[in-house]
């Protein structure tokens, strides 16, 4: 039988560059297997006894209003409790009129069938259209102006598990299993609609299959309708959407319209200009914001405007660095077309126009890893496969949460961690239990994480890469406020000193000299000993905290010049995120990033039908995600420099992907494609001389 | 409604399928159900229809290699296929085309039968088999077997010549000495997915060209005049000399979900043109 032992390091080129910076190379996710094998429990695999079923009832079309509903009908099927109807005008494919409820998913559906709802059908606006730029002067010192539309399209979250809510309710008291990025703001408005205080229901959470923002909306119109119905009926309730409610009604990355116009020199030099956004955000009243300029490059006085649009279409949420990856696209992209038209390297004019020097450092090993060297110049190319190289570039802020953890060291010699907060996906999980075993000075497997219920310690929602860096620093003071009082404890057994007492690989040491073993010391202990840290301008200061977070990615791929099919060969991405906790989970987060951006680059595209208003590819059929067979060698590299304080790291990596592929098709083909998602039949119009 | 709405009969032969089917010209014969369950959330009214299970039918598997024909019984998935060495080394183009259905969940499903029946005009199977000049094998009660090429099978969109009471029993091929055989499909992504253009081609001194594409037209399509503009004048000077070829063979593409008119015109010829150079 062949060895079946996973390697503990990945044989990586760069591996050498950043040994040494983690606080652990080797640990698993602690609950990859408990994922894998399908004991991990979520909260859409709650269904308590006895539960009643909820589902909206919904609009078929972009716009139009009901003309005739036979709730009598629905509420006539066997096994149905209630049918209720809350509005006449669907504004959005997907749009809830209202709900139904009963007592299991097949009754609900013969239902909402024999509703039989006609439909009048307005006209639907289905995008953003092409706004008209004013026109501005060109900006002083240009020798040159490039002008240019670049668009994205809308992009749904399409997290693995569905929005949704299942409610235990036992009468005086309910467990709400939600399906959130905020355990704690999860609670907003439960109260009113359960009719019972905060002291008496409480949000589990403790596996969450995805959310990239979409699910920080607080309880939720899922929450919500779910929690009124269990307590008008006293029942548990489950309310969760199917993949197509996913993709029309729990939000999206909104589409977005770049239109530059700036001045450069013939050195490719960028003087300024003027850059106009618009954002698609459907029918809700903003959200629909781009991020370009981005102030990582130097690009003169830029005036900016940005306009939101509505059409429509379900409202956008937050996605994973909001607003960054249509605005990178685009700045990416028109600095290439600037280096191209002045005949410059793209990289050495990256180099001229960062902001940062830090930056410049990961450029030269990035060409390096991706052998830059190798590139030919846009546009030279003549043969069937066109080699292509491009580069993106991110940065992030961290931005401070409050955030409390508790540990506890039990006289079994387990030690327990124990934070109210959620892990989305990230590793959350096994990066507190990490910190926790270091500072303690314990091995990682007498650790145990309680994780995702809002009785815990409070933490903040997951957005913003706030999770890690705040609850690590509470947890970090609350390991250090333990090991005190452990140690005092076991000093006044011994009879020694405190301060002169270790924890040595969970030996309790004095010097050299090992004292007791662990599982001694905790036995002496006769009661369970914790204690508590917060995140803080003292925790920031204790443990340099603060920090921001950077990189670029490099992208080698190849255009076939026949078909316009993009093959991706290597993306090298390098991230600093400050110091390491685990070099397995880190390295994820940014491969997934990195996965996320290639398919907004390559695939994804919320269609929406121009006749019906209806989005017509509302499953994982026709809405394309990047498969495994796209996928190609992602190589991430955790920098080296800046490794104080633990920086943000979950956003980070998605924002360079689609401007740095965007780049290396132009690098390719020789134009530049302007509109995402990169297709086959814009590429080949873009050999063809004609911009997409 | 049927009385038998929403059931499943579930035969043990060949023969108690057909009287099946006699009875019910409504049922419809079901092999690894991998296009039924696609749309089965979506199409609630192939809930109340009445299904003819065949995936326990051992009559209908096997493959059988004697000196002029290869048989594929009606059961014989894609795994079957690439799993077979003999394909590997006789027809790799059936390997290649096996290959690229959906994922191997699907491919150790899937039958080749049923990728004719669906007649779905991007199906992968059947532009390969088409290539490799198939014979499709019906059977029905009450006329017994009757014999169609696959490249005259078809007459329409989702149209062809199978009576609502026959059933595909089994493929037949001719063996030959190919001295050409390639498989090509484009499609969005490398893995699942479905193309947007697709065409097999085979060469044999006996035979000549053989040359179906897929996703151009209503239903897959053998390219009679292409075959002969290439038998005559072998490859011309560059993909537009197809043209007239191509408009002759009913390559007519259209937009849809999967890709533009214009992007597929232009693409099947660039490919075919490539493969020959």
């Amino acid at each position: 039988m062949a060895d079946r032992t996973m390697p503990s390091r990945s044989p990586l080129p760069n591996r050498p560059m950043n040994d040494g910076i983690a606080m652990s190379d080797d640990a698993n996710r602690l609950d990859g297997v408990a994922k894998v094998t399908g004991s991990a429990k979520y909260g859409r695999d709650v269904m308590p006894k006895n539960g009643v079923f909820v589902s909206f009832i919904r609009c078929p079309w972009g716009h139009a209003q009901a003309r005739s509903i036979d709730e009598e009908a629905a509420s006539a099927v066997a096994g149905v409790l209630e049918v209720e109807i809350t509005g006449r005008e669907g504004r959005y494919h997907g749009e809830p009129i209202g709900h139904i409820a009963a007592e299991s998913l097949a009754a609900l559906r013969r239902a909402r069938s024999a509703l039989n709802i006609e439909w009048d059908p307005e006209d639907a606006d289905t995008e953003i259209g092409s706004p008209e730029a004013s026109h501005d002067d060109d900006p002083d010192g240009a020798d040159h102006v490039l002008e240019a539309v670049y668009t994205t399209p809308v992009q749904t979250h399409s997290s693995l598990e569905t929005h949704g809510t299942s409610i235990d309710h036992m009468g005086d008291r309910a467990i709400i299993y939600a399906s959130t990025q905020g355990t704690f703001s999860a609670r907003e408005g439960m109260d009113r609609v359960l009719g019972m205080p905060q002291s008496r229901f409480k949000v589990v959470c403790e596996f969450v299959g995805g959310g990239f923002g979409s699910k920080l909306n607080g309880a939720g119109k899922e929450g919500l309708t779910a929690g009124r119905i269990a307590a008008k009926y006293g029942r548990p309730a489950w309310l969760f959407c199917d993949r197509a409610e996913e993709h029309l009604d729990t939000g999206n990355r909104p589409s977005s319209r770049t239109h530059v116009r700036i001045g450069y020199r013939d050195d490719g030099t960028i003087v300024g200009g003027s850059v106009r956004t618009w954002g698609g955000v459907g029918v809700a009243g903003g959200g629909g914001g781009v991020v370009m300029p981005s102030n990582r490059y130097d690009l003169g006085r830029i005036r900016k405007q940005h306009a939101d649009v509505r059409f429509n279409g379900g409202g956008p949420r937050a996605f994973r660095a909001p607003g960054h990856p249509q605005g990178a696209f685009a700045e990416e992209l028109m600095i290439d077309e600037v280096a191209t038209a002045t005949g410059r390297d793209p990289l050495e004019l990256r180099m001229k126009l960062d902001r940062e020097d830090e930056r410049r450092s990961m450029y030269e090993l990035g060409a390096r890893l991706i052998g830059w060297k190798r590139r030919q110049p846009t546009g030279t190319q003549a043969s069937v496969l066109r080699r292509g190289f491009g580069i993106g570039s991110t940065s992030w802020n961290r931005f401070p949460a409050r955030a409390d953890a508790e540990v506890v060291i039990h006289p079994d010699a387990s030690v327990e961690v124990r934070t109210g907060s959620q892990d989305i996906g990230t590793g959350q999980r096994t990066a507190m239990a990490i910190v926790v075993a270091r500072q303690l000075g314990v091995p990682l497997d007498v650790v145990h994480v309680s994780i995702g219920d809002s009785s815990l310690p409070a933490g903040p929602a997951s957005g913003g890469s706030v999770t890690a860096t705040n609850t690590s620093l509470a947890m970090l003071e609350a390991a250090d406020n333990l090991k005190e009082t452990f140690l005092e404890r076991i000093a006044a057994q011994l009879g020694v000193v405190a301060g002169a007492l270790k924890i040595r690989e969970g030996d309790i040491m004095q010097d050299d000299r090992r004292m007791m073993t662990w599982q001694e010391a905790c036995a002496a202990l006769g009661s369970a000993v914790s204690g508590r840290g917060s995140r803080s301008r003292r925790s920031d200061r204790q443990y340099s905290g603060s920090g921001h977070s950077m990189g670029v990615q490099f992208v080698d791929l190849e255009v076939d010049s026949e078909t316009g099919v993009i093959h991706l060969n290597r993306i090298v991405a390098i991230q600093s995120c400050g110091r390491v906790i685990c070099r397995k989970t880190a390295e994820s987060q940014i491969i997934g990033g990195v996965i996320q951006g290639l398919s907004f680059a390559l695939f994804e595209d919320k269609l929406l039908d121009r006749n019906t208003g209806a989005m017509v590819n509302p499953n994982l059929e026709f809405y394309r995600i990047a498969g495994p067979a796209d996928m190609p060698k992602i190589e991430p590299v955790l920098w080296e420099g800046n490794q104080t304080g633990i920086r943000p790291l979950g956003e980070p990596p998605t924002i360079p992907t689609a401007g740095a592929i965007a780049c290396a098709v132009f690098n390719a083909v020789g134009s530049p494609v302007r509109d995402l998602p990169l297709r086959p039949d814009r590429v080949l119009d873009a050999i063809e001389g004609g911009r997409s | 409604m049927n009385a038998d709405a929403g059931t499943i009969a579930m035969p043990d032969t060949i023969d108690e399928a057909l009287d099946a089917m006699a009875a019910n010209p409504d049922l419809i014969p079901v092999a690894g159900a991998t296009d039924l369950f696609v749309h089965w959330p979506e199409h609630l009214e192939a809930h109340e229809r009445s299904y003819l299970d065949l995936s326990h039918l051992h009559e209908l598997r096997g493959i059988t290699f004697t000196e002029e024909t290869i048989t594929l019984g009606a059961g014989t998935s894609y795994w079957d296929v690439i799993r077979d060495p003999r394909f590997r080394d006789e027809l790799p183009i059936l390997v290649n085309a096996a290959r690229t259905v959906g994922a191997v969940q699907i491919q150790t499903r899937g039958t080749w039968a049923g990728n004719i029946a669906n007649a779905s005009p991007a199906a992968d199977g059947v532009p390969a088999l088409m290539a490799c000049d198939a014979t499709v094998h019906l059977a029905s009660a009450a006329r017994g077997e009757t014999t169609v090429p696959l490249a005259d099978f078809y007459l329409g969109y989702k149209q062809m010549r199978r009576e609502p009471d026959e059933l595909i029993t089994r493929i037949t091929l001719p063996r030959r000495a190919y001295d050409f055989q390639y498989f090509e499909k484009v499609g969005a992504r490398n893995a699942q997915t479905i193309a947007k253009v697709g065409v097999s081609m085979t060469h044999a001194a006996e035979s000549g060209w053989r040359i179906a594409a897929a996703s151009v037209a209503p239903v897959t399509l053998r390219c009679r005049n292409l075959e002969a503009q290439l038998d005559d004048e072998g490859r011309p000077a560059s993909p537009d000399d197809f043209e007239s070829a191509l408009q002759a063979d009913g390559v007519a593409p259209i937009d849809d979900i999967r890709s533009t008119a214009a992007y597929r015109s232009k693409v099947i010829a660039c490919i075919i043109w490539h493969a020959l150079a």
